[in-house]
């Protein structure tokens, strides 16, 4: 036969209970409690960064391309008349599209080359695992 | 036909393309080097980098396309013009077409230049025919070109820079579409039409200078929206 009322002895948890309110007559213990989880955590920078797109602007050789339309404005929309802006505009596009795919041929883009002046996050947390901080505080 | 028409091809031209080369399902291993069928490449690159012609002397070597050569016949110039003008695939045919387009510019140049009774009149006519198409297409070559994109339900056409490549691709394009702007049975007519466009653009005149002015003329009242490109 089951045995219904064995059930009701056993403790219940106390899920959800508040401690502070337990004993309802008297005041908290205000040491007990625990500060906020902003203020629990150390006043330095972590060893890593968020990663995001390079801000790079990708919209090249506009000054460029408008000083050649100015001098073909002035001559008849003939670009023969203007061959130095001309080759300044063509050189622009070309080292962009050059530099564009040496970067494209890069194996590990997380990797950061020696010389390097400008770094990406990926390449900032490659650097930051390898050389952390040392800040004791 | 219209403007939007006319230059709605471009818009479909790839600029630049992530694909360096096809690794994935290529036949040949890494290791394999690309080719150099063209002798004069070669030379240039001995002269030029003699360190890297060390490095391909013994390395292996990817076999050469089926429509390149190193043939003294072979202008890679005329089997970029015949990429462009063939149709369905027979290219045999259209390389024959080209020949005869060739004959007749000489033959037309001659008689021109036979015609005419001073020097100075003489010096203006090309009688190579190869050079004559060469520098026909480098005159239609357009600096800039336009590309249609949507913002904010409106069309714009944007001026973009262009790669040499492609610049020849549309000049080509230009003259073949010049010389095909005709009533229907057109291949009875396309090989004399071809060659008065390439005698036509060699002098700086004709449809296809016409279209490259228009180009020129839309992306420099549109120079405003240069901020628009995405590339």
């Amino acid at each position: 036969m089951v045995r219904l009322t064995e059930s009701l002895n056993y403790m219940r948890p106390q899920w959800g209970l508040n401690k502070r309110w337990r004993n309802r007559r008297h005041p908290f213990n205000p040491d007990l409690i625990l500060p906020h989880p902003v203020e629990r955590t150390p006043l330095r920078c972590r060893n890593k960064v968020i990663p995001r797109k390079s801000q790079e602007d990708d919209v090249v050789c506009i000054k460029e391309m408008l000083n050649l339309f100015a001098c073909m404005k002035a001559n008849e929309l003939n670009e023969n008349e203007c061959p130095k802006e001309l080759a300044a505009f063509q050189k622009c596009y070309s080292n962009y599209i050059t530099e564009w795919t040496a970067k494209q041929k890069i194996q590990d883009p997380t990797e950061p080359i020696p010389g390097q002046t400008k770094l990406t996050s990926h390449q900032v947390n490659v650097m930051l695992k390898r050389y952390p901080q040392k800040i004791d505080i | 036909m219209t403007i939007y028409q006319s230059f709605n091809f471009i818009n479909k031209l790839v600029t630049k393309s992530p694909v360096i080369y096809q690794v994935r399902w290529s036949v040949w291993p890494p290791m394999y080097v690309r080719p150099i069928p063209r002798r004069e490449n070669q030379l240039k690159l001995i002269n030029e980098e003699p360190d890297k012609f060390k490095e391909l002397t013994f390395s292996p070597i990817i076999a050469a396309p089926n429509d390149h050569n190193a043939s003294n016949f072979y202008d890679p110039f005329l089997r970029r013009f015949v990429n462009v003008v063939h149709r369905s695939g027979r290219k045999a045919e259209y390389e024959d077409m080209i020949r005869e387009v060739m004959y007749l510019i000489k033959k037309k140049q001659l008689a021109e230049w036979r015609a005419a009774d001073t020097p100075e009149k003489k010096a203006k006519f090309e009688l190579d025919p190869l050079v004559l198409m060469k520098k026909a297409v480098a005159n239609v070559k357009p600096v800039v070109i336009t590309k249609y994109i949507p913002k904010g339900g409106v069309t714009y056409s944007v001026p973009f820079p262009v790669l040499d490549k492609t610049s020849e691709y549309i000049g080509m394009k230009w003259i073949n579409r010049a010389a095909h702007d005709h009533p229907k049975p057109w291949r009875a007519i396309h090989v004399p039409a071809l060659v008065r466009e390439f005698i036509f653009a060699f002098n700086g005149e004709g449809k296809a200078i016409k279209q490259k002015y228009d180009l020129h003329k839309l992306a420099e009242t549109n120079k405003a929206y240069a901020h628009y490109r995405w590339d």
